[in-house]
């Protein structure tokens, strides 16, 4: 049974972002039990992230707007305290952790984190060592953070935060990039710190998977939080129109045939061979090199051996912009793709007709934010305008990479179902994605990479 | 990027100094041969101890010879041939820091300093950003590449599609990297362990000295002889 007085206290919090009329979260109340794990999931663009940002401090205090309401940390009004002062008892991990790594070899950042909390120069090697070791990331222990994949990079800050062991842990998104050995790893950390008495407040998407350890879970609708009972209203898969694969009838071309693909200290590649309709989904373990191929696919990096061939030509020697007239590919990180000043311009590129824009936007769900700055929007609507960036061109082959990751179900279903009409229109698709997809996705083959030997 | 040279070794405090007076003796000195024994030496450190972008050496390379051949028209070809190797011996120091000393050990340097909080921070922000606005930059290009435009045959869209994402971004990141850091625990005027302390090895009496005796030779050059 749960203590009765809550580490952590939500009353009645309202905040209205800078610049808007209406509240982005309203009347938000919610407590947290020493010890407990409670699941916050809902729509993208929703709130999860705003309160999360609320508790943490970083709204109003970095990105303005106004908020109205209560915090209370084991009792005391922290509405004042800076970022730093409550990251003494908050563990906070934003969703972008690229802004939260600060050194240059992963050592080096678990160090730079106990460093700051005044640790103890004789118990950081201790820590340092026991962390690594805990996380798997003795291997990589002397290796540049910018060698390390996206799910590597996850798990570096999961364990510099977890390091220092502050009661409240706020989580954004944790498992967005980890593979299932992580995920699981993750979960069980997390098991074992709140039987320690640790709380853990983790927003996530994936809530089949947390719903697993959590003691109970909310859902965020339109800026308003209710706890889900049974947790009937976190839906798991989304409905993708009915898939007709017209190739699958046919004797569809192939588009594309890579053989022999290696690069940097990753093993040699697969050889791939990709038909006009098909879908490739590309598995394995973080670090594994995914991201790495779908580079060299697109021309992004050259291979050192072996030959690329897409629509029956050599590419091996072709620059990324001649690719990129038959390949489209949408990144890892929507924020590293999208430079446009509006939504629209985003997608209405030149060469794009008015129509297959609007067409698209209104696909995506994306119409009413039209004329909005693309970075205003939220992670997941970044990730449906990057699809849709990409998918303006009419590429012939698409290569998605881990695009599901921060979706809810209707954003997903939305997503697929822009990528269903691409497939039936004979496009090709290569994705990768550590989240579980609908059975039978797309009839998509599966390339399972082999784990790297470090 | 960095090469895990001799240099990189060196405390980080002694780095900062040694790069400060040298930018003060690029200044003061007028003698070619004494700018000259500057100028070779920070050129030779660079190549033996920071891996070179080749492509962004040969750029600097043009546009100094450039400038060599404007100030030899404008002033004649001594004051150009002097002003030419006084601009390398400002410029040198500072790629050659940033190229050998990682942004934790500049952080230790920093700690044992003692500076003012705020320079603390700007100059940790200012670290984190160097290579962010590299890395920007390259992934805006490369995204323009992957909607079928290259930027660098289109001087029209630099504006557009470079200069502005990239004011953007930065600014965007700015705030990003702040909030980051505070989640870290980072205050420049909290106490902070040290568990790496600075020490004085071997190795930096023998860089001091070298220093102490390039400036020397210099000295003697522009004033002596």
């Amino acid at each position: 049974m749960a203590p009765h007085q809550p580490v952590l206290e939500v009353l009645d919090l309202t905040y209205i972002h800078p610049g808007k009329s209406w509240a982005t979260i309203a009347n938000v109340n919610l407590s947290l039990y020493p010890g407990e794990i409670v699941l916050i999931a809902g729509a993208t663009g929703s709130g999860k992230s705003t309160l999360l940002n609320c508790l943490a401090g970083i709204a109003p205090n970095h990105v303005g707007g106004k908020l109205y309401g209560k915090i209370l940390y084991q009792g005391i009004d922290i509405s004042e305290w800076s970022v730093r002062q409550r990251a003494r008892y908050f563990c906070i991990l934003l969703q972008n952790v690229e802004t939260q790594i600060f050194t240059e070899r992963v050592w080096e950042e678990l160090v730079f984190g106990l460093e700051n909390w005044n640790v103890a120069p004789q118990q950081i090697w201790q820590i340092t060592e026991t962390v690594l070791e805990e996380f798997g990331l003795q291997g990589q222990r002397n290796w540049f953070i910018r060698q390390l994949s996206a799910g590597q990079k996850q798990r570096l800050l999961i364990a510099c935060l977890l390091a220092i062991g502050q009661p409240v842990m706020l989580l954004d998104e944790p498992l967005a990039y980890l593979d299932a050995q992580g995920v699981e790893l993750l979960l069980q950390l997390l098991k074992s710190r709140a039987q320690k008495g640790q709380s853990v407040i983790i927003i996530e998407h994936r809530t089949e998977v947390v719903k697993k350890i959590c003691d109970r879970s909310y859902y965020f609708h339109h800026g308003k939080l209710t706890e889900a009972v049974n947790n009937n209203k976190i839906e798991i898969f989304p409905t993708v129109s009915e898939f007709a694969c017209s190739s699958c009838h046919h004797n569809p071309p192939i588009v594309l045939r890579a053989f022999g693909l290696s690069w940097g200290g990753y093993p040699p590649f697969p050889d791939l061979q990709l038909t006009a309709g098909e879908t490739i989904l590309l598995k394995g373990d973080n670090g594994c090199g995914k991201t790495t191929l779908l580079k060299l696919l697109c021309g992004l990096l050259k291979s050192a051996t072996g030959k690329l061939e897409i629509l029956g030509a050599d590419a091996s020697q072709k620059s990324v912009v001649q690719i990129a007239k038959d390949v489209g590919f949408v990144l890892q990180n929507p924020n590293h793709q999208l430079f446009a000043d509006s939504v629209r311009a985003e997608i209405q590129q030149p060469g794009v007709k008015k129509a297959v824009a609007d067409l698209l936007l209104e696909q995506l769900n994306l119409s009413d934010r039209a004329q909005d700055h693309p970075q205003a929007l939220s992670q997941g609507q970044k990730r449906r305008l990057a699809l849709g960036a990409v998918l303006a061109r009419q590429p012939k082959i698409c290569l998605l990479d881990e695009i599901v990751v921060g979706q809810d179900p209707y954003s997903l279903s939305l997503m697929l179902n822009v990528l269903s009409n691409f497939i039936q229109e004979q496009g090709a698709l290569i994705l990768t994605s550590h989240v579980p997809l609908p059975a039978g996705l797309f009839n998509a083959k599966v390339l399972v990479l082999p784990k790297v030997q470090i | 990027m960095r090469k895990r040279g001799f240099l990189t070794q060196i405390n980080p405090l002694l780095k900062i100094i040694v790069c400060i007076a040298s930018v003060g003796l690029a200044v003061v000195l007028h003698d070619i041969r004494a700018i000259s024994v500057l100028a070779i030496t920070l050129l030779a450190l660079l190549f033996i101890c920071v891996r070179i972008n080749l492509r962004i050496f040969a750029s600097l390379a043009i546009a100094l010879v450039v400038f060599m051949t404007v100030s030899a028209w404008l002033r004649g070809f001594h004051t150009s041939f002097v002003s030419t190797l006084r601009l390398i011996a400002i410029l040198l120091p500072t790629p050659l820091l940033a190229g050998t000393t990682s942004p934790f050990h500049l952080l230790k340097a920093i700690q044992a300093a003692r500076l003012p909080s705020f320079i603390v921070l700007s100059l940790m922000l200012m670290w984190r950003f160097l290579p962010i606005i590299q890395q920007e930059a390259q992934r805006i290009v490369e995204a323009n590449w992957l909607r079928g435009v290259n930027i660098a045959n289109q001087p029209q869209q630099w504006f557009s599609g470079l200069l502005m994402p990239l004011i953007f971004r930065i600014v965007a990141y700015a705030d990003d990297v702040t909030v980051g850091l505070e989640t870290r625990g980072y205050d420049p005027q909290a106490g902070r362990s040290n568990s790496q302390p600075l020490q004085w090895q071997s190795k930096d009496t023998i860089f001091a000295i070298s220093a102490v005796a390039i400036a020397a030779v210099a000295g003697y050059l522009e004033w002596v002889v």
